[in-house]
Formats: structure tokens, sequence, C-alpha cells
């Protein structure tokens, strides 16, 4: 009994080695299968992940790209001056070509195309914008938009200065955007100043001495003079008064006409500059004064208009008591 | 005594690994064919989102000029006139149109081209106010949007 019991524990031990070499050979079937789906996933996984990895690396790509015109669009700046209602130069101030594809006034396009503004103060004259109205609008290549006029209140403002836009009575036919009711006579625009003070005086002795820019002549018989614009604040609720000093006597060839109204409106102007009834300080004397009402802080818009003519010493003074040039942020 | 119990060993163990086979094989096939439905929808979505991102980064557009006019028929119907500006890489098309926060009805949705301008109009569904600054936004397909205030 013992023997045999032996017997049949070997042969159950063969038997169990025997069926474990046979489970080894059989196990290897499902590994080599489920190591091969693993591969299989994970080989998905992997091409898909690359395939992300390249959207993203585009995305960001294309941040950058777009990071980059950003900052070149912010590095854009143009300086424009209109001639006149039809003509406008504009100025690059920056380091960089700056190329203006449009040019806009008075809601029409006047001008299309691209053209490249050269760095460092390069500029560019455009004319022959016939429907133009004095006011331009420049739209460059990367979408920036610059604006200049000639009579630009707020200009003045920032500048806390008096904007001067000087006319005379020559025979162009370049109507600036002077008010409607003015006379015709002052039919053509010399140019634009800014002045902090309003305190000019010049001899015109020979009749031809340069009053504004350096190559202006001006004849004895030939009506002279300006439309003067800024924006007052009053310093206190006491009225405003705004004196004045013009030439020496006789004051029979100069004019002035003083207008204000609040900010926002459109001044109230005479009829006619040069030969008005209703000038608010005019012919007769020297000196003389208006006063501003309204509380404090609250803001006028100031005309001056002004001319003179055959006179030789011209003198014009303004003293200002109790308000002060507004200063807008640009 | 010993050869009945290997024999019946033998037949299950075979019946086992056949099985495990199968429930390996089909599982795994399963766990295979999800992940690959798994990963090219979200791959799909992916690119998609992606094409449409930078598509949404390289628009860009200015409002260059805006009025407004006044109809006689029907009376007294404002109509906006936006001038926009592509100056983007990118096709786009303006579907929006808002005054002061407010949408503007029938506008005129346009594709506009790179470097090219169009007008965009619409009718305003209530009474503006002259002489104060108006907020006109205009806002594309994708979302993207231009705003600033112009003078009427």
């Amino acid at each position: 009994m013992a023997i045999r019991k032996r017997n049949l524990v070997k042969e159950r031990a063969n038997t169990g080695s025997n069926a474990r070499v046979a489970n080894r050979r059989r196990k290897g079937v499902s590994t080599i299968i489920g190591i091969t789906i693993f591969l299989l996933i994970f080989a998905i996984a992997v091409s898909y992940t690359f395939a992300w990895t390249q959207n993203t690396g585009s995305y960001l790509q294309t941040v950058n790209q777009q990071v980059d015109l950003d900052r070149l669009k912010l590095g854009e700046n143009l300086m424009v001056t209109a001639l006149n209602t039809t003509a406008v130069t504009v100025t690059n101030p920056t380091g960089n070509v700056i190329i203006v594809d449009q040019i806009w006034s008075g809601g029409l396009p006047v001008w299309s195309g691209q053209q490249g503004i050269s760095n460092n103060y390069g500029n560019c004259t455009f004319n022959n914008a016939t429907s133009g109205n004095g006011q331009f609008t420049v739209v460059t290549t990367r979408g920036n938009i610059f604006s200049g006029g000639l009579q630009s209140q707020l200009a003045a403002a920032t500048r806390r200065s008096w904007g001067i836009y000087w006319y005379y009575n020559g025979s162009t036919t370049n109507l600036p955007p002077m008010p409607a009711n003015l006379s015709s006579s002052f039919s053509s625009f010399v140019g634009q100043s800014y002045y902090y003070d309003l305190n000019l005086a010049w001899s015109w002795t020979a009749f031809n001495n340069p009053v504004i820019g350096g190559n202006y002549n001006i004849s004895s018989d030939t009506l002279f003079g300006f439309v003067a614009n800024t924006t007052l604040m009053k310093l206190s609720d006491s009225p405003a008064t705004i004196n004045y000093h013009v030439d020496n006597n006789p004051f029979s060839n100069n004019s002035v006409v003083i207008s204000f109204v609040p900010y926002g409106q459109n001044a109230t102007i005479p009829s006619s500059w040069d030969n008005s009834t209703q000038l608010i300080l005019q012919y007769g004397a020297d000196s003389n004064y208006t006063v501003i009402p309204g509380p404090q802080y609250s803001l006028y818009t100031v005309t001056i208009y002004f001319y003179t003519f055959n006179d030789t010493n011209v003198q014009l003074s303004l003293n200002i008591v109790n308000a002060t040039i507004a200063s807008f942020a640009p | 005594m010993v050869l009945p119990l290997s024999k019946d060993k033998g037949v299950s163990e075979i019946i086992a690994t056949v099985l495990m086979i199968l429930i390996v094989t089909v599982l795994g096939f399963s766990i295979f064919l999800y992940g690959l439905g798994f990963f090219t929808a979200t791959t799909s979505a992916n690119n998609q989102a992606t094409a449409t991102g930078i598509q949404s980064l390289q628009e860009r557009f200015v409002i260059v000029d805006v009025n407004f006019t006044v109809t006689t028929t029907p009376v007294n119907n404002t109509i906006v006139n936006v001038t926009v500006y592509n100056y983007g890489t990118t096709n786009e098309k303006i579907v929006g149109i808002y005054l002061n926060g407010t949408q503007v009805s029938n506008v005129n949705s346009k594709w506009i081209y790179p470097n090219q301008v169009e007008l965009v109009t619409g009718n305003v569904p209530f009474n503006v106010t002259r002489g104060i600054p108006q907020a006109i936004r205009v806002v594309s397909s994708l979302g993207n949007y231009y705003e600033n205030e112009y003078g009427y």
C-alpha cells in the first residue's frame, strides 16, 4: 500500500509537471494576443497624440504670427496734415515703413491702393481727393486708422493751445473749411499753426515780411487774417473775461470778432467776417473785453476772427481772466 | 484511477484555454475598436477646433467709416452704413451690427476678402439721438468683433 501510494504521488507529480509545461505553452497564445492588442491601442494613442501635438503646434505658431502682427501694428504712427480740402500729406515718424491702403474723407473713399511711406519722417502727399472735405482718415494695411484735418479743435485742445488757421483773399479755388457765412474774400488757406498765447505782433513795413512759415509774402492791399479756436475751462463761478488789445489808433484796418459757445455746440459767427454788423467786438476801439458766464469747470469753445490789411504794424493781444485753456487726453 | 482523472483535466484545460483566448480576443478587440473610434472622433474634433481657432485668430477687421441715412419710404427709417476693412489673411463674414448695444436688424451679411472693404448695412430699430457719439460694433461669423464710437 505504501509503495502504491508513493507511485500514485509520483504519477500525480509527473502529471502536474506536464500540465504546467502545457499550460505555459498555451498561456503564451493569449499573452501574445493581449500584447498585440495593447500595442495596437498604444500605437493609435501615440499616433493621435502626435496629431494633437501638431494641431497645438500649428495653433501656437498662428498665435505667434498674430502677436508679431499686433506688435508691428502697435508700432505704427502717422501724422496726417491736410493741405486743403483735396490734398493731404502723410508723414511717418517711426522707424518702419508704413503702407497706406485707403484714405477717406467726408464718408467717401478718396484714394485707395498701396503706398509705402518711408521711415524716419518720410512723407507722401495725396492730391486729387476731389470729394474731400478737409478731414482725412488714413487706413494702413495693418488696420490702423489715423485722422487729421484742417480744423481740429481737439488737436488744439490736446496741445492746450490755440489752433490758428490763416487765410488771405487770394484767388485760389481751394476753399478751406471756413464757416460758410464768412466772407468769401478770405478764400485762400495759407496754413495752420498753434500758439499757446494769442499775442501776436509783426511789422509789415515792406508788406512782404513772412508771417507764417518762412516764405509767405503779402501785398499792401491784401486782406490777411485768421480763425483761432480753443476750448476754455472756467476756473470759478465768477464770469471769465477775455481782454483784447489790437494795434493802435486809428483802428480802421483791423477787425476782431470773439465768439464763444458751450463746448460741443457750433460757434455762432457773424454773417460776414470782414464786414459784419454782428460783431461782438468790432471797429472803433483798440481795447475791449468780453465776458463769459457759467459755473466753475464749464467748457466753452472760443473762436477769434481777426483780419488786417494795409497796416504797417499789426498787433493782437489777448488776456484771459478766470479761465484756462482746457486740456484733453489725445 | 489515474488515467480517467488526467483525461478529464485535459479537456477542461483546453476549453479554458480556448475560452481565455476568446475572451482576450473579444475584449481586446472591443477595447481596440472603442479606442479607435474614440481617438478618431476626438482627433477629428480637435482638428476642427484647431482649424476654427486658427481662422478666428487670423480674422482681422476694422470699421473705417460709418454714416447714417434716413429713408423716406418707409418714413424715418434709419439705416446705418458701416464700411469694414479686412486686413487679415482669411476671408471673413460680417453677420451682425450692434448700435449702442442693441442689435441692428436686416443686416446684409457679406463676405469680405483680405485687403478688401465692404459696406454692411442694417435697419436701426429705434430713434438715434443726433449729436452724440454712437457705439457701433460689427460681429463676424466666428464671433470676433470690432467696436468704436462714431458721430451722427
